[in-house]
């Protein structure tokens, strides 16, 4: 009696489809080894046994009792296989011709087949028979000695059964292997599963280095695993970030308040206090947009509204706008735009992307410095690049350079909130490009890659 | 011990019901009945046999075919020492020799 929850476990119903499968399998091979072998020699001898009989009662017709005598005679004595039987009896069941010596008994019906045993040269042997009826009430027997036969037929069908049961052996066996793989297997996911539960982010799937499908399983899940982890850094960290980089502004805003509130000695003290305090406030407000701008361009909820456009014209109103900045504060900005850049995409989105990189390079441009700033396709791409001479970023920080509210050391004495690079990769990847910041020597060169617009045809 | 017929066969009989019918031919207990006994392999049917390979030989014109003589020979031989089985294989493949020259 197999438990009923046995039946509840894959991997032991795994183990059985195996089985099954494996001795259906066997049992369809092994039966139809035998129908052509054992069951062939059967078939061969009732042939031979028809074809025999027919040659007989074609005889009858002919020549009568007397004919069929001869012709059995002649079958016994040219019969080299010594293998033949007939016996031709009359209404009494007197032996008229052939080479039994008596009506065999179980021979009582016609149109059927009997078996039974005969004594030959004095040993027990095995006679296969059919009855014919002739007129006159005269009957026939025309049969074979299958012993040797029968013996072949029983040794190769015994051979077929014993090659079955070791076939099932083997798939129960083999069975117990597959559902203790597939327990392990399944296992090892579940450890990891149960682990990371429990609150241990660091365990991983083992893989074993097959390359099998489950090694395939488990890379998939570390990877996916990896990247929840990355992803809850970075929440942990953008967290952080907005409490500490919040905190001061708010923490000031407080101040002042309640500073105005103690020592105030006029409506417009208070209205001043007042006034600081929003300026705080709106700042604080700023960085909660950009944060909601990051995740809606995060979330992909603005390709709705791409269409094809020339940035041509986008571009030099950012070249526009910052030109002017820049000559304020003694910094040249080298502009080198196309007449026409056509993208797929959303142009207020790229717009202030690349507003974001001519802000930050000139603002880390040093004096009298130059900051250029180029857009031109490179095959199927298109690369806005802008580049400046101020301090850059270091290798080892550059890469988190995009993190919300990374700022690098260089940065801790200008305004802003860390948010501007992670706007622009956010942008780049919604368009299916990337941002690169790569280092100018001196300088930080950053490149906005964009996939053109598909030419009709692409 | 009678026959096998009805015994592991039906393994393969489950998948090929009725498809040859001798495997389903009856099988009675011998114990019932008496077992018939084969004539056709005594002294007494060599000498059948020969008889026969004699008048054959009277019948066909010429002298008796050298392998047919030594065949009829050599299974009288066996038969007389009492190796029935090999005496009445020689006779017989006499017979088919006269019988059938060309063959």
């Amino acid at each position: 009696m197999i438990p009923s929850g046995l039946f509840r476990s894959a991997g032991f119903r795994f183990g059985l489809i195996y089985a099954v499968l494996l001795t259906i399998s066997a049992a369809t091979l092994a039966s139809f080894l035998w129908w052509f072998t054992a069951g062939l020699l059967d078939r061969q001898t009732a042939s031979a046994i028809r074809a025999d009989a027919q040659g007989l009662i074609e005889r009858f017709d002919e020549g009568g009792i007397a004919g069929l005598v001869g012709t059995i005679e002649d079958r016994l004595a040219t019969n080299v296989d010594d293998d033949a039987i007939y016996l031709l009896v009359d209404p009494l069941m007197n032996r008229i011709a052939g080479n039994l010596d008596t009506w065999p008994s179980v021979a009582d019906k016609a149109g059927e087949w009997r078996q039974f045993q005969v004594r030959k040269t004095g040993m027990r042997s095995l006679a296969l028979v059919y009855r014919y009826e002739l007129p006159d009430d005269f009957h026939l027997l025309v049969g074979r000695d299958v012993q040797v036969r029968v013996q072949l037929g029983n040794l190769l069908t015994d051979a077929l059964i014993w090659a079955i049961a070791i076939v099932l052996a083997m798939a129960t066996a083999g069975a117990i292997l597959v559902r203790s793989l597939f327990r392990r297997t399944v296992a090892n996911v579940s450890a990891t599963a149960a682990a990371i539960a429990s609150g241990d982010f660091t365990q991983r799937i083992k893989v074993s280095g097959r390359g099998d499908e489950f090694d395939q399983l488990a890379e998939v899940i570390n990877d996916m695993l990896d990247r929840i982890g990355r992803l809850m850094d970075g929440v942990r960290q953008v967290s952080n970030a907005i409490a500490h980089d919040l905190r001061t502004p708010i923490t000031r805003a407080r101040a002042r308040l309640e500073e105005a509130g103690r020592t105030a000695e006029s409506a417009a003290d208070l209205h001043a206090a007042i006034d600081r305090a929003t300026v705080d406030l709106d700042g604080i407000v700023t960085v909660f947009q950009a944060l909601l701008r990051i995740a809606e361009i995060e979330a992909g909820s603005r390709r709705a509204s791409f269409r094809r456009m020339d940035i041509a014209t986008a571009l030099e109103s950012v070249a526009d706008l910052y030109g002017a900045v820049a000559e304020e504060k003694g910094v040249t900005l080298a502009v080198t735009l196309p007449r026409r850049l056509e993208i797929d995409g959303d142009g207020a989105l790229i717009q202030q992307a690349v507003a974001n990189l001519v802000d930050n390079a000139v603002k880390f441009s040093p004096d009298r410095g130059t900051v250029r700033f180029t857009a031109e396709a490179h095959g199927r791409r298109t690369w806005i690049v802008v580049e400046d001479r101020g301090p850059g970023i270091p290798d080892v920080d550059r890469g988190r350079a995009t993190e919300r509210f990374y700022r690098g050391d260089a940065a801790r004495g200008t305004p802003g909130s860390g948010l501007g690079l992670a706007l622009v990769q956010a942008v780049a990847f919604l368009h299916g490009g990337n941002l690169r910041l790569e280092d100018a020597r001196p300088g930080l060169r950053a490149v906005l890659d964009l996939p053109r617009a598909e030419e009709p045809g692409d | 011990m009678l026959s096998r017929w009805s015994a592991p066969i039906p393994i393969a009989l489950l998948l090929l019901p009725g498809a040859f019918a001798p495997a389903a031919a009856q099988v009675r207990d011998p114990v019932q009945v008496r077992v018939p006994t084969v004539i056709s392999d005594t002294p007494e049917y060599c000498g059948v046999l020969k008889n026969r390979i004699d008048g054959l030989a009277q019948e066909t014109p010429g002298a008796m075919p050298a392998e047919v003589a030594e065949l009829s020979m050599e299974g009288e031989r066996m038969c007389e020492h009492g190796h029935i089985r090999g005496g009445l294989l020689r006779l017989r493949r006499a017979i088919a020799i006269l019988r059938h020259p060309g063959n």
